[in-house]
């Protein structure tokens, strides 16, 4: 009974102030938002993964693949089934069909195992085409359906290769065409080649496999790294920046909460005084809590989805370009997502709470109403916020000194700005001390000695737009180096003046001879690749002519002496800055890479950033590949031009190469439109990121409008006094606003050291961890302008209400501030 | 103590209301304890009235906290309706409080966001001792009964303290505490408010302990308590 009446008294609070219990729903479900949206794009995105890696993967089965990762002869299938190895032949591949890539996945539904998702076929029931359908000219090829939208009308793949008519069929992985191992091969060009055996019975098969004298190894689930290993680092990125603006989130709702709990120290106190026991008190509060969160946690699953739902297809974008990652762009709802978003709702509505409840348990009932053991206790509550900073400082340092890996980039991360964050009110204290020792004249020294009363109620809103300002600062350094360096990098990387993609219909040497006989053209620079594996990893070994192009152009990290000549020798390679660093390779490493004519020992000759490329690359001298790999067949063309600064002249050079060979559009570009496009990709990719930047800001907005509007009626009691000595309500009106703006500066100004140091931490650890590359940090100080500008229109807008209001404030209601005061 | 025979010296048949043996209490401070009561006896039987008066920081409103069970004491011996307070528990306090002991402070402490109504049937209900009548009848012989719907901001001193009275009474105490109940009045409403209480305090037959600055109004009542520098003058 009594804690029934306990709680409804509390509500009845929120009745009277709607707008102080609207700021503490909005700060949850912002909170809740963020971290759901993210979660959501984490579940689907691990949801396809899991598609892809069982179809791809051939349903958790183990595998036989060449050792030089390339395609083989089926006629390896057929000794094998003659000897009774139970496996089942896939080719795989990709193909461009318009602007898009798809992954071909070709399979054989007579031999494919029956309890194995192989192409998700097992699992489409009913919904599938007749047998006959797919296993017989025309073929039928197998999409999900929103791959078969994206697929509408397209006939031919980019090289010119007929499609099958395609199928909607659920449970097959986004942008993964599924058809009969027939179709793949005539799809793909690798007619009677496979890239894998699965292994549908184990027993014997190794044996077996070595009697056959058939050259494969086998690959274990898992060996390949797929998608969801690859993204892992990308994923517990995206949910670092949930978890940072659900911290953002959080702090909005212990400040509502905190101030609300305030408010009611009279109430409470009242209640207990009135026989409400303090376990009564404690059920209500929490029920209090357990409410605001499922209200908010409501709506934040609901905002959250479609947070996720904007940016999914920039997500998935980011995941394709940089890790080739299919993702599709439609999100489903997930129960497990949305159990999860309303448990964080609950724990951070009862963390917010908690800090009431263990006061209200401390404190007896006459002590909650005497203002100095309040304030002796927010004197203690500093000194612990100190220690604890100071605690928070040295993980971070330890972190550093003997920490490794992504996590350990994340926790100096979470306690730099834990540290940041708690030692934030103090030192704004110290700051309005000293302002208000130096300060002549009374109103300036009651000026900072008000500022330095009011900042206890302000700190939890000041250290959310602190946090989201030094994450602002730190990721937006990281983005604007990695941009400057990309730039620079395509600068210099992409010198050569066009580019040919060459479809299955264009003769190679037909085009370089009509190349070599064009007067504007001065070298056509050959390059392809093929799938290897250098000491046992995949890898893509790049093949290309020794040029100028590339010596003078082309950026190496490290080097050894004359690596160009080396690699044109054939006796070393380049490989990128991925490989270096994952595989912690060296330069003047011996390697072993696998091709058809058997292992080949190559030096590294150097390392070359490969900024946007997830996967590991090296680059060779182009005969040295053609020798070792017979189907190898370089398909592109650099092509240097002498009219390099005449568009007009290049735009001609293109028109003439599409009309005489019947190219497409877009198997032929120019520099400029290469880089502009490299650029434009580089950007959506970086706007998920720039979305949780600005979603982090607002929220920090919201949770200084929520503490400055709970504290509006409060401020009228602090300010009385000053109107009574004589200060008019416009100049108390107007002080009020600068003391907001003035400790919101100083909030600014001290985001940006925390900020730079994210920026260190994120470049120089999280980056290399997650990405495999290291950028040069670079510093922006107009964006740290910019963004102190931004912060102090945050303060001015969420300062303008009650300064408003107590502008407006009648002398009455000014003087029952007096009354009203206990 | 008293100017009037004390009940406390007759032979009672009953456990006095109130019964206060030799209690101590001090605060701790800067400069070290801070003795407020310094061995105060007294007792009051079922139904009577007393006046505790003295100079301000004498140490009436902090043995009216004790009396309450609100405030814990460093010795000596409290008992309320036959039941001692040395023993009991916080929760064990409250339940105390919340069923058998009213308290009407002087600074009112209604709850801002209940209206008067609600106020006043606050304790009551919390007792599980809610009657919406006598709530109404309380409101109406205190004068406010046409204020019940509003919010206590919206009332003056005076009706606050009125309403402050009737959720005191709303439970039917067995022992009303009282501080100051009048001291933010003017001696017309003052004495209308403290008529109507006495009234309402013999209807529902409690003990009543009032803390008075006035002389005039300590006059009133049965007994008188007198304390000076924490002792009983």
């Amino acid at each position: 009974m009594g804690a029934a009446v306990a709680f409804a008294t509390l509500l009845s609070h929120w009745r009277r102030r709607p707008w102080q219990g609207v700021m503490l729903v909005v700060g949850l479900a912002a909170a809740t938002a963020l971290f759901s949206g993210v979660q959501a794009l984490n579940f689907q995105a691990r949801l396809n993964y899991d598609q892809a890696e069982r179809q791809l993967g051939g349903g958790g089965l183990a595998a036989y693949v060449a050792p030089s990762g390339a395609a083989f002869d089926e006629a390896a299938f057929a000794a094998l089934r003659r000897r009774g190895v139970l496996v089942s032949p896939v080719v795989e591949g990709r193909v461009v069909i318009g602007s898009d890539a798809f992954t071909v996945l070709g399979i054989d539904p007579a031999t494919a195992p029956r309890d194995a998702a192989v192409g998700g076929l097992s699992a489409q029931g009913d919904d599938g085409p007749a047998p006959a359908t797919f296993l017989t000219p025309p073929y039928a090829m197998l999409a999900a359906p929103e791959t078969v939208r994206i697929l509408s009308g397209a006939r031919e793949t980019a090289e010119g290769a007929p499609l099958p008519p395609s199928r909607e069929a659920s449970g097959i992985a986004p942008f993964t065409l599924v058809m009969d191992i027939g179709a793949a091969q005539g799809l793909l060009n690798k007619k009677g080649a496979l890239t894998r055996l699965l292994v549908v019975d184990d027993a014997g098969a190794p044996d077996r496999i070595e009697a056959a004298g058939v050259d494969l190894i086998r690959v274990d689930v898992g060996d390949a790294g797929g998608a969801g290993a690859l993204t892992g680092s990308f994923h517990l990125n995206l949910t670092a920046f949930g978890f940072l603006s659900f911290l953002v989130g959080l702090l909005i709702v212990r400040s509502a909460a905190g101030l609300a709990f305030e408010q009611r120290v009279a109430t409470l106190r009242t209640m207990r005084a009135s026989g409400v026991t303090t376990a009564q008190l404690t059920v209500a509060i929490v029920c209090e809590a357990l409410a605001a969160a499922l209200i908010a946690g409501g709506l934040g699953v609901l905002a959250g989805y479609a947070v996720a739902a904007v940016i999914l297809p920039d997500v998935a974008l980011t995941l394709r370009g940089l890790y080739g990652a299919n993702v599709s762009g439609e999100l489903v709802v997930r129960p497990v997502w949305v159990a999860l978003a309303l448990a964080m709702s609950v724990a951070g509505a009862l963390a917010a709470s908690a800090a009431g409840v263990v006061r209200l348990r401390s404190l007896s009932v006459l002590d909650a109403a005497k203002p100095h053991l309040w304030m002796r206790a927010a004197g203690r509550a500093a000194r612990r916020d100190g220690a604890l900073a100071a605690g928070a400082c040295l993980i971070a340092l330890l972190a550093l000194m003997v920490g490794d890996g992504l996590i350990a980039g994340f926790v100096i991360l979470g306690a730099a700005l834990l540290a940041a964050a708690l030692a934030l009110p103090p030192a704004l204290g110290w700051i309005a001390a000293r302002l208000e020792a130096q300060a002549d004249g009374a109103v300036a020294r009651w000026f900072w000695a008000d500022a330095r009363q009011q900042l206890p109620s302000l700190a939890l809103a000041l250290q959310a737009l602190m946090i989201a300002l030094a994450a602002n600062i730190g990721v937006g350094a990281m983005v604007g180096s990695f941009r400057d360096t990309f730039v620079g990098w395509l600068d210099q990387r992409l010198a050569a003046e066009a580019f040919i993609r060459l479809g299955p219909t264009v003769d190679g040497d037909e085009l370089d001879g009509w190349l070599a006989q064009l007067p504007d053209v001065v070298r056509t620079l050959p390059f392809g690749s093929v799938s290897s594996r250098i000491n046992g990893a995949p890898v893509s070994l790049l093949g290309f002519v020794d040029d100028e192009t590339y010596r003078d152009n082309w950026p190496l990290l490290a080097a050894a002496d004359a690596p160009w000549r080396r690699v044109a020798d054939g006796e070393a390679v380049l490989i990128n800055e991925q490989m270096f660093r994952r595989r912690n390779i060296s330069v003047g490493d011996t390697l072993e890479i696998m091709s058809p004519a058997g292992p080949w020992p190559v030096v590294v000759a150097g390392v070359y950033s490969d900024y946007g490329n997830p996967a590991g690359e090296a680059m060779a001298n182009i005969e040295a590949v053609a020798a070792r790999w017979p189907e190898f067949n370089p398909r592109f063309r650099q092509i240097r031009l002498s009219a390099s600064d005449e568009s007009d002249a290049v735009r001609r050079f293109m028109q003439d190469a599409i009309s005489q060979f019947d190219l497409d559009e877009d198997a032929i570009i120019d520099q400029k439109s290469l880089k502009a496009f490299s650029v434009s990709v580089f950007e959506r990719t970086f706007s998920v990121t720039a979305a949780l930047n600005v979603l982090t800001l607002a929220v920090s907005g919201v949770a200084m409008l929520t503490a400055l509007s709970a504290l509006s009626a409060a401020r009228l009691t602090m300010l009385a006094p000053a109107w009574a000595m004589g200060l008019t309500r416009d100049r108390l009106a107007g002080l009020d606003f600068a003391r907001t703006i003035a400790l919101s500066a100083l909030t600014a100004a001290a985001a940006i050291p925390v900020g730079v140091v994210i920026a260190w931490v994120l470049t120089a650890i999280v980056n290399v961890e997650a990405f495999g590359w290291r950028l040069p940090l670079r510093h922006y100080p107009a964006d740290w302008a910019r963004l102190a500008a931004i912060a102090i229109v945050i303060a001015g807008l969420a300062s303008a209400p009650s300064a408003l209001s107590l502008r407006r404030a009648s002398s009455g209601d000014l003087l029952k501030a007096f009354s009203a005061e206990r | 103590m008293d100017e009037r025979p004390s009940p406390a010296a007759a032979p009672s048949p009953e456990p006095a209301a109130v019964r206060v043996e030799r209690l101590r209490k001090s605060f701790d401070t800067a400069q070290g304890p801070l003795l407020i009561l310094d061995g105060v006896s007294f007792s009051v039987p079922k139904g009577g009235r007393l006046a505790v008066t003295g100079e301000s920081g004498c140490g009436k409103s902090t043995l009216l906290h004790i009396l309450a069970g609100l405030e814990p004491y460093d010795s000596g011996h409290v008992e309320v309706g036959g039941v001692s307070l040395s023993g009991l528990s916080d929760a064990a306090r409250t339940r105390l409080r919340r069923a058998d002991v009213a308290v009407v402070f002087q600074q009112f402490n209604l709850i801002p966001s209940l209206t008067i109504a609600d106020n006043v049937a606050f304790q009551a209900r919390v007792a599980g001792a809610y009657d919406a009548n006598w709530r109404d009848a309380l409101l109406e012989r205190l004068g406010i009964g046409d204020l019940k719907h509003r919010y206590p901001e919206q009332l003056s001193g005076g009706q606050q303290q009125r309403a402050a009275i009737a959720r005191a009474l709303c439970v039917r105490p067995k022992l009303l505490l009282a501080d100051e109940p009048t001291g933010n009045l003017d001696e017309g409403s003052s004495g209308a408010v403290l008529r109507a209480m006495n009234e309402l305090v013999e209807d529902v037959g409690a003990t009543l302990v009032l803390i008075t600055h006035s002389d005039a109004i300590a006059a009133t009542m049965d007994l008188r308590l007198r304390l000076v520098g924490g002792k009983v003058a």
